[in-house]
């Protein structure tokens, strides 16, 4: 999510009015019981609502103050109980999922939580009136996708509740919470984690409407709750002693600083505790042994790749696209060019991420053989690549990052390219669909939970991958190998189908893989207990509550 | 006087209705939406869908306007498509901040301005002068841009004297300082130069020389005829300078991370948040628009001389 | 007859400017910042837009001797942009910024002004209306959603988007020229030198260029010299705010702009584009401030 406006990225406020407690003097090395933290949340996330949630910062606010039926394992990133006292019972052809909730389980506020409530958080989502923007991931429930796509003000009421009644949601007992799928999705087990199925309580919704997310009736039932927001400056978040496992936290203040260099000042004044570090800051953090000592390298589950339209000349042959995969040192550009991040060295999937294939090196750095492969590119695509461009959303930075692929491509394939800088919302809109696609371009994929289902599929397979759409990418045998692992049960094959249809889209190369995004961050010597994973929206997300300070003195 | 401020109080709500239209216009003119922020991952076709539905964006944009002036005249602002929540919410957080940023700037601009410039006229062509001219020329002409980026890098960074993020609660003078500074310094540059000027022509008139004349001791006439005839010309500027200080806080916010609602404008017409636009515009139209009649009405009151008939 | 008054009131003005020292100085930087823009391809030692980014982030010569090179006095920006040949480039951009506008807002304005308050009525009537309704907007903000809502568009691309500031910020300011131009006339109308003109059978074309014009000429003028460094700070705010001048063309503003991510490590990319546009905006000033009390002694 970039900016358009630079200082709008001063923009969101933020008091540092707290600075924080913890400075200087001894510390024992214990967890501080009445420990707390400050750290910066960037913007203001534009809305907190679990069902209409989005973009990272706004998923890493719902993380905070709500626990879906299941979590990930920080260290597999596979699903694993959480508000769900096990894994859930799964019918013989997959169609029918039975989670049961743990005993005992409660609001922030006190009052008991059931399997109602989560069936109204997955409904919510579905629902066409809610208008949340995940609501495609719950289309595998029966009846989710007819319902939303319904008119909420121009259906009639009959209309609305007979397809709300349709939906494969049912409520069996106080405890017990019954799903109908479409089809046998073995990831349906991850999507229960998801910021979509957060259990929202109907009477807070139905209290303050719009407003619902402000902390009087944002009431979750994760390891914290939402105590104060002052809009454009902070939010304070406090332990929330009705968790199952209470967090060792006391206090959690996450102020608005949304520009980098003013917030890394504020962590090098002791304001802040933690600190994202940017590319700019590197070389100050690299020169200070302080700073450096503190530095903390995080993977993400991110790859960024350059698209070919696979529709038009010269890229509707494939030898062209695997010629210009293999022609520029991944290497390079993430020491020279990007600074951060990890050079692409196997598929699509990136490291961390289950499905990842360190093994694929079909588009590795050969500028021999790709030479060899661009022989072979007929007349009509050779006349094409004469006129080739690049098209960018314009900005100082990502010139320079075109202008260095540009140089590779012409220094180890010989081809001159133009560059084709766009006004950043046109591209926008320029990059829907494949009809208005340019022939070459950059674009990422950033994951909504960690199975091969959301990249193979969500961005590959024919017609309705968010990548394949744009690029005009479709094979049969890639679609069927991701078909039939969407639904195998076995979890050892699964991932072999999909690593099998990984290779079938590198060797096909509707896109070169660039790099997998890392970043990296800095972290006082007194904040400990911080469990990282490349899927977090919100640092530590899979184990809050094991966070903690150490005590002062 | 009653018939002129009829016509004047009439005069506004259509001003801010040309306003609206043209606003309304040239923000749905804007290409690209809303949903055109999620470059890397485009918008499911459904939810944008619905989301159109929702907002009311489905709708012919003409019918959108008629829907929106029908419900600006029932006082409804909408609800903000890049927030969700009610526009009249957020506009209500920002701008008691921003208006105390404002105003706290103006008076601190004529605390400084009157007596500089008084005195600066009364001892004309002197070293104090000719000082106070530069210095005034000097905050008047650097952009304010420039000054946040100077202040944050000595007084915050270099010298770690302020801090340089937030309001607080408002009443934390450390951290207002630096803003209100600022803001302030055009203002004063402006004024000074005024009330210096016009200072020097109340001087020259004859009236002084009269009272002069009878003998009057210098101070008595100083108080007695030079400052109040000074001042009708720095009141006439007041109520554009008190729109320029509200509306120009934008900068100002967006460095020092002050949650007014100056940033929500340029926030919005990058979100292409129509209701959040509209309503900021209007505010700030309706700003200008009272603040200028409020001067002429005591503006005639002030200086029997000006018709407000004209 | 008037003609002579006309030529010794213009002499007297031009000798009263020189002796004003601060309007001299601003004279002197004004002019240097023209040659500096119009010579820029020559004194620029590289191409302004062009990076190599091995040689990113370097330190100006007096900065830290582990990060600096003879090749870049002044340093590079984080894509190993040369900053001198930017900050030389920067100074065309704000030329065309200055003048062009202006020179559109003069001709409109000055056109609109003369008929309205010559003919009155309902060019009068049209013109005051627009005044009401475009100062009812706040300025840059108004300057902001004309820029957004023509930027994607083919006129946004023409030259990096200075063809769309120039336009927006005459849309916007031609009309205080035109009111400026209205009161002078409205002033002027009733003078014995017009009544003479007319009584002697001068057509309306003819008094207007020959008598009117040259009177209201004094203060379009002043309004001119402040309405440069004006225009010049509206583009540099814009661009700041990255909805300006399209990189990699640079501006001062768009320096600044880029040069605040870096100002923990390095302030100099900030602060020499920041003193760059206060000298040049205070020269204007000086300049504008010595041009009106030549012009209209009583100020």
């Amino acid at each position: 999510m970039e900016r358009l406006v630079r200082p709008l990225a001063l923009v969101l406020a933020l008091a540092i009015a707290v600075s924080c407690t913890q400075s200087g003097g001894p510390r024992s090395g214990e967890p501080d019981p009445n420990g707390e933290l400050v750290t910066n949340m960037g913007g203001e996330p534009d809305t907190i609502d679990p069902h209409k949630a989005s973009f990272q910062n706004e998923i890493g606010a719902v993380m905070m103050v709500f626990e879906g039926l299941m979590t990930l394992d920080p260290q597999t990133l596979r699903p694993v109980p959480a508000a769900a006292a096990k894994d859930p019972e799964v019918s013989a052809d997959g169609l029918v999922w039975k989670f049961t909730l743990r005993d005992g389980l409660k609001y922030s506020d006190g009052s008991p939580l059931t399997a109602k409530d989560f069936a109204y958080g997955f409904s919510r989502t579905c629902d066409p009136a809610t208008a949340g923007q995940y609501a495609f991931v719950l289309f595998v429930i029966v009846g989710c996708e007819d319902w939303n796509a319904m008119d909420a003000k121009r259906a009639s009421k009959a209309e609305l509740d007979a397809a709300r009644g349709r939906l494969g949601i049912k409520v069996l007992s106080e405890k017990e919470i019954q799903f109908n799928l479409r089809e046998p999705a073995a990831y349906f087990r991850s999507i229960a984690y998801m910021w979509v199925g957060m259990p929202a309580r109907e009477s807070d919704v139905a209290k303050a409407g719009d407003r619902w997310t402000e902390p009087a009736t944002y009431i979750g039932n994760g390891p914290f709750k939402l105590t104060e927001w002052r809009h454009n400056d902070k939010m304070v978040y406090e332990r929330n002693t009705h968790y199952r496992e209470p967090a060792k936290l006391k206090k959690w203040t996450k102020v608005m600083i949304a520009e980098g260099a003013v917030a890394f000042a504020a962590y090098r004044n002791d304001e802040l505790d933690l600190t994202g570090v940017a590319a700019e800051q590197l070389r100050t953090v690299e020169n200070d042994q302080e700073l450096k000592a503190q530095a903390v390298d995080v993977g993400g589950a991110a790859t960024f790749y350059y698209g070919f339209n696979v529709s038009r000349a010269p890229f509707n042959e494939q030898p062209v696209r695997l010629a210009f995969a293999k022609s520029f040192d991944r290497d390079a550009y993430v020491r020279d060019v990007h600074k951060l991040g990890v050079p692409a060295g196997g598929g699509f999937i990136p490291p961390g991420i289950p499905g990842f294939d360190p093994d694929d090196k079909i588009q590795s750095f050969d500028p021999a053989a790709a030479r060899k492969l661009l022989d072979q590119a007929s007349p009509a695509a050779r006349e094409a690549l004469r006129t080739l461009k690049f098209a960018y959303s314009s900005s100082a930075a990502s010139k320079t990052r075109v202008e260095w692929v540009v140089g590779q491509w012409k220094q180890h394939l010989g081809v001159e390219l133009g560059l084709d800088p766009v006004d950043r919302t046109a591209y926008s809109s320029m990059v829907k669909n494949v009809q208005t696609t340019p022939q070459l371009f950059l674009l990422g994929w950033i994951a909504d939970f960690p199975d091969p289902q959301n990249w193979h599929t969500t961005v590959w397979v024919s017609k309705s991958g968010i990548s394949s759409s744009r690029v005009g990418y479709a094979n049969a045998e890639f679609d069927r190998l991701v078909r039939s692992a969407d639904r195998e049960t076995d979890p050892a094959k699964r991932e072999a189908t999909y690593k099998q249809a990984g290779r079938i889209l590198s060797q096909d190369a509707p896109a070169a893989w660039l790099f997998y995004d890392a970043s990296k961050y800095l972290k006082k010597p007194w904040v400990k207990g911080v469990v990282n994973t490349p899927v977090d929206a919100l640092l530590g997300q899979f184990r809050l509550n094991q966070l903690y300070v150490t005590k002062k003195g | 006087m009653s018939h002129y401020l009829v016509r004047r109080l009439l005069a506004l709500p259509l001003t801010l209705l040309a306003v609206a239209l043209i606003t309304f216009a040239l923000a749905h003119a804007t290409p690209g939406g809303p949903w055109d922020r999620f470059d890397e991952k485009p918008l499911p076709l459904q939810a944008e869908i619905n989301l159109n539905r929702y907002y009311g964006l489905d709708l012919p944009v003409h019918e959108q306007f008629l829907v929106y002036i029908g419900n600006l005249v029932r006082l409804d602002l909408g609800t903000s498509i890049q927030k969700g929540r009610p526009v009249a919410d957020i506009i209500g957080e920002g701008l008691p901040v921003t208006a105390q940023l404002g105003l706290q700037s103006l008076l601190l601009a004529l605390a400084v301005a009157i007596p500089l410039g008084v005195v600066s006229a009364l001892r004309r062509n002197s070293l104090a002068d000719h000082a106070t001219t530069l210095l005034a020329t000097v905050g008047t002409t650097i952009p304010n841009f420039v000054l946040c980026v100077f202040f944050i890098l000595y007084f915050g960074m270099t010298l770690r004297l302020l801090p340089f993020v937030g309001w607080g609660d408002g009443l934390d003078v450390r951290r207002m300082l630096m803003p209100t500074v600022i803001l302030a310094l055009p203002a004063m540059g402006f004024l000074t130069r005024l009330v210096r000027s016009s200072v020097l022509e109340v001087l020259r008139a004859d009236f002084v020389r009269t009272a002069r004349a009878k003998g009057l001791r210098e101070r008595s006439v100083l108080r007695g005829h030079v400052l109040k005839n000074a001042f009708v010309p720095v009141l006439t500027v007041l109520g554009p300078a008190t729109a320029n200080l509200v509306v120009g806080s934008f900068i100002v916010e967006t460095f020092f991370s002050i949650p007014g609602v100056g940033r929500l404008f340029i926030q919005s017409v990058n979100a292409r948040d129509y209701p959040v636009i509209m309503a900021t515009t209007l505010l700030y139209a309706l700003a200008i628009g009272v603040a200028n009649l409020a001067v002429d009405l005591a503006y005639g009151a002030l200086d029997p001389r000006v018709k407000v008939a004209q | 007859m008037t003609g002579v008054g006309q030529r010794s009131l213009w002499r007297d003005a031009a000798s009263r400017l020189a002796a004003n020292r601060a309007a001299m100085a601003g004279l002197v930087v004004v002019a240097l910042f023209a040659f500096v823009a119009i010579a820029a391809p020559i004194l620029a030692p590289y191409d302004p837009a062009a990076g190599d980014t091995r040689n990113h982030e370097l330190d100006p010569f007096w900065g830290d001797p582990a990060y600096r090179s003879a090749a870049f006095p002044l340093g590079t920006d984080q894509l190993g942009r040369d900053v001198l040949s930017r900050l030389i480039w920067s100074a065309r951009v704000s030329l065309l910024i200055g003048f062009v506008p202006v020179s559109i807002i003069v001709t409109i304005g000055v056109a609109v002004g003369l008929v309205a308050g010559y003919y009155g009525r309902w060019a009068d009537l049209l013109l005051m209306r627009a005044v009401d309704v475009i100062y009812a907007f706040p300025e840059l903000l108004f300057v902001i959603v004309i820029v957004t809502a023509a930027r994607g568009t083919w006129i946004g691309e023409l030259g990096s988007g200075i063809v769309l500031i120039f336009v927006s910020i005459a849309t916007v300011s031609w009309v205080g020229m035109a009111r400026l131009v209205r009161g002078q006339v409205l002033a002027l109308r009733g003078l014995e030198f017009i009544d003479a003109a007319r009584a002697m059978g001068a057509s309306d074309r003819r008094i207007l260029v020959r008598h009117v014009l040259p009177n209201v000429l004094a203060p379009v003028i002043v309004a001119v010299a402040f309405g440069v460094p004006g225009a010049m700070l509206t583009e540099s705010a814009l661009s700041f705010l990255g909805i300006g001048i399209k990189p990699p063309t640079p501006s001062w503003g768009v320096m600044i702009n880029e040069g605040f991510t870096l100002a923990i490590q390095s302030p100099w990319p900030v602060l020499m584009p920041a003193v760059c546009i206060s000298v040049v905006m205070l020269a204007f000033t000086f300049l504008g401030d010595g041009l009106r009390e030549a012009l209209d002694p009583r100020a």
